[in-house]
């Protein structure tokens, strides 16, 4: 029973992706309703795969191939937690879809790339080799390129190329590094290899591939350029589900599976730090709304990734935590920002002003998601953050947790210098409140983000499970 | 056995009957040669099949037959599971062209194009059913001058130099062969491929003599101009760039293929442990991987830089053949396999683009993923199977290769090729980029989707693209179960 | 008799010079007839009788013929082609260049006793011509059966008007 949950979240989306032209060609509202509803279908196998996670009775499917492949999925807890954040997010952001995008052409291709996206996305979280891994994650490669350039500018096109050929090239990189790991081992299998030390090499190897895909520094610029993609796009690949990957890819290989030097608990800290503090700056001077929240990404991915290398157990269950919450707050803040210039069909910062008389629920759900991110209690934000600072600082690393602090503070000024542009203020143009599905979807996200600090115990339970795994 | 027999028979009778029919047939009636052809070339496909799983049922691992006219005659030809493989790309590539042909070659040109590609497919197949070098050289030479005559079939004055480019360098690769394999023979005093292997190439003091060297260099040098391997290069653009698209097909899909990589396959297998000879093809694979993908950046022609693309992966074979062993075997044969397929679709929508735009000059196109969606889905899952993006069936193939290259000790090239593969990915988009996906300008507006054959040979090319690709694992446990992994 | 077949060598490169750099295309065709009749020779004197019967009878007599005919056939055309085509920048000492390098080669081999291995020479084998062909190389009988008509196929689609 456990196994068809597990294939059903996987290849309902996956594969259903593929129906979705034939039906868009009939009637329209039905392909909409289609793609909803395969999306809640993975939403809702995953939470009815929970109780099993929980209770220690994985679903576990394995196929056995020559050569150390296999088609091997596992539904643990970590891949269980990854698979409802990314599903309950995207599951709103397509519901969005339908009142953003239903003006503009080849809406076919577009819910085409999403379902296959998601279905990709889940393939990859439940997936337990290494080949396997690397397929799904060229798969979400090669989607968010079609939808990056959904818009078929000349632009968008070029961005588009750009993340496809950084994501693919950290994908090559990363693929050397599974060889070596079959070369030493003789199977690409996660559950034969688990508890392998890898040597250091593979790990820098495969560390250059998680930084491609999780936008850090000094691998990022794809991220802020490829805000030329329709906002739910945005909100999906580059704040809830794709950026993401590369930190699942860095739990799942280095912290639950198999064993890393201790040196890397060091550098990888070192690396987010840089990128956490540099984008903070540049989202601070960016004039451009999505460009802001981009950068915001990056600093927000940083820090979820110190959380998770400082090699503390505690910060581990910090950084998911984090993970859960930035993706529900962040996918809120892109949404809004998307409703803002879907009213003004323009980005830039300078022309915005005091629409929180015209747009006031915008207004409060951007608010809300935006003191999610900033840390602010009781948003479920402050509870992640405030974990990993209070663990970072009492294993010792006190420089961390400065940066971290000053993160923070970053974090808290340039998300309030951005909100009072763009809400407060004298008005500049005119606009209007978004489609009712629109706002729909962010005050959904907005009291997610809220009740997610309210009740935070019920992802903390998940989350230490996750830490018992090792 | 008595199928395998008749099984075998017919790859030589088949494209014999062909080329008969062909010289006799009127005009009037060439209709009929086409459909006659294209009947044999899907039979050839089909017979391939059933004869690899003949050769399953009956677990022998060659066969050799011959026609017996008078009484004891040795066997002259032997089929291998190697060369049913190559039989089925032969067949597959020769029906693409074909239905291809039927709409864009010109009416007058038809029947010249038949003749000739009969004689072609009887070159390619002779070289995978012979036992002999020199038996191997002489249907090389026919490839040589049917191939040299196709590309300038088209009497264009760009043809007709580029055509007159292979033929010299294609005299110059038969002139090394000769002399490669008149050392040889005077080493050894036979050419047949068993004797060779047999009498253990690698002995120290046979790899000691200069005059062995030599007659490797020699052998090699020529298969690698065959095989459009850098530095021999520099005819296969302008070549694949003005001969007809069909013909373009066959060149790119199985002509360097079979003349070529297959040709040096069996001659590394004479004498392939020699370390030195699989450090330089190694070398000059990973150099003809950057180069073409490089070369490939720059074109502006839709055909050039898919001509470069063929380059480009010609390296990825000769890194397979250099790695050696199973793995890398059977990694260079699903690899030519795979290329034979993509490629053959990449051209056939530089068909599909040429008679319903009439340009293929990237600049002067853009946009048609409205106009002409078939062709545009086919060519960007061609493309994503060139890359090496899962789950197409040409990541798997690169996969083999490169773990046959780590396997053999040659890490160094194994990252080169893995990291090169991104050029792949690049000249791609940027073809992606100008053709297909972005504003329709003005002047292309009213272009309509290509009907007919060369629809029908996308689709079906795409297919059996996806089908290798997902169905790989169903290929591995098959290997695996007939012992060979 | 080394220094018959070094010398028939020697007079092989220089024939086969002046066919390719000759500005005239009867003197080609003609120093071409001349190439493969010293070719030959030496295969006659390595004792392989029906190798120099098939290539003298093949190349100096069939090829000139065809070659000569087609040459005067299409005289008033080759009169134009020529004037559009000649190269006037080549180097005009480069053929008698490559000759005297010839007989430098010649001279060499003669004088420096190069060891070629003459005396390896097989003994000639007692099969008569048909077996040799058709028994022990009857695919390369195929073999030359096609190319036969491919060649045919080729001047027929090369030369053929509209």
């Amino acid at each position: 029973m456990k196994e068809i949950l597990m294939l059903a979240a996987i290849c309902v989306p996956l594969l259903g992706a593929f129906l979705i032209p034939i039906f868009g060609k009939a009637i329209t509202k039905l392909r909409n309703a289609l793609a909803l509803i395969f999306v809640l279908t993975a939403l809702l196998c995953s939470i009815l795969l929970l109780p099993y996670a929980v209770a220690d009775n994985d679903a576990v499917i394995h196929i056995y191939l020559p050569l150390g492949l296999s088609i091997g999925f596992h539904a643990d807890a970590l891949a269980v937690f990854m698979a409802i954040t990314s599903t309950l997010v995207s599951s709103v952001i397509v519901l969005y879809s339908f009142g953003y995008i239903k003006d503009y052409p080849n809406q076919n291709e577009y819910y085409l790339m999403i379902c296959l996206f998601i279905g990709a996305m889940m393939g990859l979280v439940y997936s337990s080799n290494l080949i396997l891994l690397y397929m799904f994650w060229e798969i979400t490669s090669f989607c968010s390129w079609r939808l990056i350039g959904f818009y078929r500018d000349r632009t968008a096109l070029i961005r588009a190329n750009k993340a496809f050929i950084t994501t693919v090239l950290g994908a090559l990189i990363m693929l050397i590094g599974f060889i070596g790991i079959y070369a030493e081992t003789g199977t690409f299998d996660l559950s034969v290899i688990k508890g392998y030390t890898l040597p250091s090499w593979i790990v820098a190897v495969i560390l250059v591939g998680i930084l491609t895909k999780s936008a850090t520094f000094p691998l990022h610029n794809w991220l802020p350029d490829a805000g030329v993609a329709p906002s739910p796009v945005t909100s999906l690949l580059h704040a809830a589900v794709l950026v993401k990957i590369g930190l699942y890819a860095y739990v799942r290989l280095f912290v639950v599976e198999l064993n890393i030097d201790k040196v890397f608990e060091t550098i990888v800290p070192v690396i987010a730090a840089v990128s956490a503090l540099l984008s903070a700056g540049a989202a601070l001077k960016a004039t451009d709304i999505k460009r802001v929240i981009a950068y915001s990404t990056i600093s927000q991915i940083a820090f979820i990734l110190l959380g998770l290398s400082c090699g503390v157990e505690v910060g581990l269950a910090g950084g998911l935590l984090y993970i859960l919450a930035h993706s529900i707050a962040k996918g809120g803040l892109f949404l809004c920002a998307g409703i803002v210039e879907h009213a003004l069909h323009t980005k830039d910062m300078s022309k915005m002003g005091g629409l929180i008389k015209t747009m006031p629920v915008t207004a409060i759900s951007c608010l809300f998601c935006a003191l999610s991110v900033m840390g602010i209690p009781p948003f479920g934000g402050f509870f992640a953050k405030f974990l990993v600072i209070d663990e970072i600082v009492s294993a010792g690393q006190i420089t961390l947790g400065i940066i971290f602090i000053i993160g923070a503070i970053m974090t808290v000024l340039y998300l309030a210098r951005m909100f009072s542009l763009v809400f407060l203020g004298e008005e500049k143009a005119k606009a209007h409140e978004g489609t009712k599905v629109m706002l729909a979807s962010v005050i959904i996200l907005a009291v997610l983000s809220l009740f997610m600090g309210i009740l935070i115990n019920l992802p903390t339970e998940l989350v230490k499970m996750v830490g018992g795994l090792q | 056995m008595r199928a395998l027999q008749y099984v075998s028979m017919l790859f030589v009778i088949i494209p014999l009957t062909a080329l008969i029919v062909c010289s006799l047939i009127k005009r009037s009636r060439q209709n009929a040669a086409f459909y006659l052809l294209s009947a044999f070339a899907a039979a050839q496909v089909g017979l391939a099949l059933y004869g690899l799983m003949l050769f399953n049922s009956l677990n022998i691992s060659e066969y050799s037959f011959g026609f017996h006219i008078t009484q004891a005659v040795a066997d002259v030809f032997t089929l291998k599971p190697a060369s049913l493989v190559m039989l089925l790309c032969i067949g597959l590539v020769s029906f693409t062209s074909l239905l291809v042909a039927y709409k864009t070659m010109p009416a007058n040109k038809k029947l010249s194009y038949l003749r000739l590609l009969s004689a072609l497919i009887i070159g390619m197949n002779g070289i995978v059913l012979v036992n002999d070098l020199f038996t191997m050289y002489l249907f090389i030479e026919i490839i040589g001058i049917s191939s040299f005559v196709l590309i300038s079939t088209t009497k264009t004055e760009e043809g007709l130099e580029s055509a007159f480019i292979y033929l010299v360098m294609s005299s110059l690769a038969s002139i090394m062969l000769l002399t490669g394999l008149a050392f040889i023979f005077m080493r050894t005093g036979s050419l047949k491929f068993e004797y060779l292997i047999a009498i253990n190439n690698t002995s120290a003091e046979v790899s000691q003599n200069a005059l062995t060297y030599l007659s490797y260099i020699l052998v090699i040098s020529g298969l690698l101009i065959k095989t459009g391997a850098v530095p021999f290069h520099s005819w296969l653009p302008d070549a694949h760039q003005s001969a007809d698209t069909s013909v373009s097909v066959l060149l790119s899909g199985i002509v360097i293929k079979a003349a070529g990589v297959y040709c040096l396959m069996r001659v590394t297998d004479i004498f392939g442990n020699l370390y030195a000879i699989r450090l330089s093809l190694a070398i000059l694979g990973v150099i003809t991987i950057a180069v073409g993908a490089m070369f490939a950046l720059h074109q502006n022609h839709f055909k050039r830089i898919l001509a470069y693309s063929s380059v480009s992966q010609m390296g990825y074979m000769l890194l397979g053949i250099s790695a050696g062993g199973i793995l890398g075997f059977i990694g260079t044969m699903l690899h030519i396999f795979n290329h034979a397929v993509f490629k053959s679709t990449l051209f056939t929508n530089a068909a599909a683009l040429h008679e319903e735009v009439h340009t293929l000059d990237i600049d002067k196109l853009g946009g048609l993923q409205k106009q002409m969606p078939i062709t545009a889905t086919t060519s960007l899952i061609a493309f994503l199977s060139t890359a090496g993006i899962p789950p197409l069936s040409g990541f798997w193939s690169k996969l083999l290769i490169i773990i046959a290259l780590w396997k053999a000790n040659f890490i160094g090239f194994a990252a080169a090729a893995l990291v090169l593969s991104i050029f792949t990915a690049a000249y791609f988009l940027r073809l992606q980029m100008n053709v297909f996906w972005g504003q329709t300008p003005e002047h292309l507006q009213s272009i309509k989707e290509v009907k007919g054959t060369i629809r029908f040979a996308e689709i079906m090319l795409t297919i059996i693209t996806i089908a290798v690709g997902l169905g790989f694992p169903f290929i591995l446990l098959f290997l695996e179960a007939s012992g060979i992994i | 008799m080394e220094v018959i077949i070094t010398i028939c060598l020697g007079f092989m490169l220089v024939f086969a010079i002046v066919a390719v750099m000759n500005k005239s295309l009867l003197k080609s065709a003609i120093a071409l007839a001349l190439v493969s009749i010293f070719l030959g020779v030496i295969l006659y004197l390595l004792t392989a009788k029906w190798a120099a019967v098939f290539e003298v009878s093949v190349c100096s007599g069939l090829v000139t013929v065809i070659s000569i005919s087609a040459i005067s056939l299409t005289h008033e055309e080759k009169e134009q082609l020529q004037k559009k085509y000649m190269d006037k920048r080549r180097m005009a000492m480069l053929p008698y260049l490559l000759i005297l390098c010839g007989f430098l080669l010649v001279f060499i081999v003669l004088t420096a006793k190069i060891q070629l291995p003459y005396d390896q020479l097989a003994e000639p084998s007692t099969e008569t011509l048909s077996e040799a062909l058709w028994d022990n190389r009857q695919a390369d009988v195929w073999g030359q059966i096609i190319i036969l008509l491919t060649g045919a196929f080729a001047v027929v689609t090369l030369f053929k008007e509209a």
